[in-house]
């Protein structure tokens, strides 16, 4: 499948990070420090994909007792076909080709 | 704690530069703070914030807006004044200005073309404010390959030194000392019209 031209490698990697655990809820945070990208990376790209409806978000009540909510996020099922198919390798060179120029 | 106390001040901040429909964005990365252990990492993020929030086009209040713009104006208007002293329409200037002479009309053209971009900025015309910094731009550069020799640091520090001396500057001097003025303006004027655009566009219907 042809890769899309608009997905950056930090969208790609937002996306890879969720589709890990596609059930779970992620926090902003967490997901910042498992994809190494700053809040302020991130964070555009969490709209972004929310807006595309590629992402729900809902805030859920923190595990730790006195601590406030907190807004967490997965893929929707389209957002998740979108990362399995980001997940696919590029497709191999034409073997014909491949040695043509060596 | 001071970073603790400055992290929790800039979420504030980024909730209120946030636009609205996005605010539920900066809630969660405001409630997130308090789920980060490290005042350090919390202050970065909220940093993030605060820069997430400006990316998403920061919601700035439109009388903040028209206050800058006619603030930007009248700074163009007054440089296009400026010019027009100095060209000697208006009073006698410092002696280092009498080297203008031989650019004069270079100056009057420039003072025009900044009236015309501060009123066109007060106007929201943004075309034309845009059209006349190109027009400026293009004039400039079109000087510097007429007559390349002026642009030289040197020659402009030479014309400052001469006006702080209250000393006559050469005509070279003068001429480096306006082209790099003059890039410098239009690039801030070019940075601050960018601002404007972008917000005026946030604020047009569809």
């Amino acid at each position: 499948m042809a890769r899309p031209a608009n997905v950056s490698a930090q969208t790609r990697r937002v996306l890879a990070t969720l589709a890990a655990q596609p059930q779970t809820w992620r926090y902003g945070y967490d997901l910042s420090k498992e994809t190494g990208l700053a809040s302020g990376t991130l964070y555009p790209l969490l709209i972004r994909l929310s807006e595309q409806g590629l992402l729900e978000s809902e805030w859920r009540p923190s595990q730790k007792p006195g601590r406030p909510q907190r807004h967490a996020h997965r893929l929707t099922g389209t957002g998740l076909a979108l990362a399995l198919a980001q997940a696919e390798p590029l497709a191999p060179p034409n073997p014909a080709l491949a040695g043509a120029g060596a | 704690m001071i970073r603790r106390s400055l992290a929790e001040r800039l979420a504030r901040h980024a909730l209120d530069v946030m636009p609205p429909e996005r605010r539920t964005w900066a809630r969660g990365m405001a409630a997130e703070l308090d789920h980060i252990e490290d005042d350090g990492a919390a202050l970065g993020f909220a940093l993030g914030a605060v820069w997430t929030g400006y990316r998403q086009g920061a919601h700035v209040p439109s009388n903040w807006l028209r206050l800058g713009r006619w603030g930007v104006a009248g700074g163009a208007a007054a440089l296009g004044l400026l010019l027009f002293y100095l060209s000697g329409w208006l009073r006698r200037p410092p002696e280092a200005y009498d080297a203008v002479a031989p650019f004069s009309g270079l100056a009057v053209l420039l003072g025009c073309a900044y009236l015309g971009a501060g009123w066109s900025l007060a106007k929201r015309r943004l075309r034309l404010f845009f059209t006349l910094l190109a027009g400026m731009f293009a004039l400039l550069a079109g000087a510097v390959v007429v007559f390349p020799r002026g642009v030289e640091i040197g020659s402009a520090q030479a014309f400052y030194a001469a006006l702080l001396r209250q000393e006559p500057a050469t005509p070279h001097a003068f001429y480096a000392a306006l082209l790099l003025e003059e890039f410098v303006f239009i690039a801030g004027l070019a940075c601050a019209g960018a601002v404007f655009w972008r917000f005026e566009r946030r604020r047009t219907p569809g």
